[in-house]
């Protein structure tokens, strides 16, 4: 597969995941989107040869979240208020599970958001997000346990 | 919460329709767009090297082929073109002495200067040049400019100079300190001009070598100039160029030196003619008892 191909098949495949998680971290759907092109372009000019899917669906992951990053490190995103997301389309139930997870601080936001979305264990979102599986491991737990609290649901959930 | 809670919710949110297709346009045109400026870059590039080469060789075609021509009226115009490497000519002026001391003379890269004291110089006489020379990777040269001929006497790298001349021949001895190196260079020294009696001069083959002990007598001189209508008999010191009169009578002559010298005894006639006499003149030398000594 030569490369405008491998990128054709990255945009159809992954596009809604990696717009999901910059939205996950941005909370905006279109700053999700113009990361999500900047992180397809990042892949484009990439030459380096991916070795499977998982390895270059967890490349895209972590080029998202550094482009997240970058972007709300730049002073003009600093200084700016950004305006709720209007999910008022959405039904109640999937609009309040949004702005829950939304509400979270991002160090929990992000990993539930690869856990339950995702599906990665620990130890590939820790390789993903560069940090400790155990460090995961417990933002994970208190994550999972301030959704609850604000969910009003069960703990085991 | 479950997972399939939590990726229904996400999959709810409305994106922009057809988001894979525009994503897709758009960095494939970005891409290209790229391309362009990498090569509108690298054009640039080239561009702005092929400028500097440019202005390089320029500046070098400058320096060594228009730079400017050098003027000097001590310096004959064969002088001045064979002065490779100075731009400029610097004319200073010092004390006109038989010995001068040159105190800080900063000489900049690529001058001349040229030391005017205006003191002409006998020929034979020892000219020593001496001095040091202080700056950082020194490179200069010494001569002197005589009748618009420069001649160079001494390539130095060196701190110390001493140079000795004895004057080919009469005249200016401008002297010159031509700096070759890469800053400029000070000079502190002294110009000495010796007229040194030791020193060998040709007056020519007939003077009369002689000092205060010496009588110059002439017998018979009324037999020498008995067909002429004196004026007078004169004794010419060359090495002061001091004219001495002897005596305007036609006796027997006897005279004893004022001076040290070398000397022409002649007579000048009422119409101004000059009658030789040394081939007449016998010597008589007379030393007192206690400055008696032997010439060899």
């Amino acid at each position: 597969m030569n490369k405008n191909n491998l990128v054709v098949h990255a945009v159809n495949n992954y596009t809604k995941m990696v717009v999901a998680t910059a939205f996950a971290y941005t909370k905006n759907t279109c700053d999700a989107e113009d990361i999500a092109q900047e992180v397809f372009l990042a892949f484009l000019k990439e030459e380096k040869e991916f070795e499977s899917e998982e390895h270059l669906k967890s490349w895209l992951l972590r080029v998202t979240i550094n482009k997240c990053k970058n972007q709300m490190k730049n002073s003009w995103m600093k200084r700016r208020i950004s305006m709720p997301e209007d999910l008022s389309y959405m039904p109640q139930e999937r609009h309040e599970v949004i702005d829950v997870i939304l509400s979270l601080d991002k160090k929990y936001r992000l990993p539930i958001h690869l856990f339950y979305y995702e599906g990665y264990s620990i130890k590939e979102i820790a390789e993903i997000l560069g940090e400790k599986p155990t460090t995961i491991g417990s933002r994970l737990d208190r994550g999972r346990k301030k959704l609850k609290i604000l969910l009003g649901g069960n703990k085991d959930e | 919460m479950n997972s399939s809670q939590y990726i229904e919710a996400f999959n709810e949110i409305k994106l922009t329709p057809n988001l894979e297709a525009e994503i897709l346009k758009n960095i494939f045109s970005d891409n290209i767009s790229l391309s362009k400026q990498k090569i509108k870059k690298k054009w640039f590039l080239k561009y702005a090297l092929l400028a500097s080469c440019l202005c390089i060789a320029i500046a070098f075609i400058m320096t060594y082929f228009f730079t400017p021509e050098l003027s000097c009226d001590l310096l004959s115009d064969k002088s001045l073109k064979s002065l490779d490497g100075i731009s400029q000519i610097e004319r200073v002026s010092i004390e006109s002495s038989d010995k001068t001391y040159i105190d800080s003379l900063g000489v900049k890269r690529n001058t001349m200067i040229i030391l005017d004291n205006d003191k002409t110089v006998e020929e034979g006489n020892k000219i020593t040049f001496a001095g040091k020379v202080q700056g950082d990777d020194i490179d200069c040269e010494i001569g002197y400019i005589l009748n618009g001929d420069y001649q160079n006497i001494n390539n130095t790298d060196n701190s110390n100079v001493e140079i000795s001349v004895t004057a080919p021949e009469s005249g200016i001895y401008y002297w010159c300190i031509l700096n070759y190196s890469k800053k400029e260079i000070e000079f502190n020294g002294s110009l000495t001009m010796n007229s040194n009696d030791l020193v060998y001069r040709n007056y020519g083959d007939d003077v009369i070598k002689a000092d205060i002990n010496t009588t110059f007598i002439i017998h018979n001189i009324g037999d020498i100039l008995e067909s002429y209508e004196v004026e007078g008999i004169y004794a010419y010191n060359c090495a002061t160029a001091t004219l001495f009169n002897i005596s305007s009578k036609i006796t027997d002559m006897e005279y004893k030196a004022q001076e040290a010298g070398y000397y022409v005894i002649y007579a000048v006639t009422q119409d101004g003619k000059r009658i030789d006499l040394n081939q007449y003149v016998t010597v008589e030398v007379e030393y007192p008892d206690d400055e008696a000594i032997i010439e060899l």
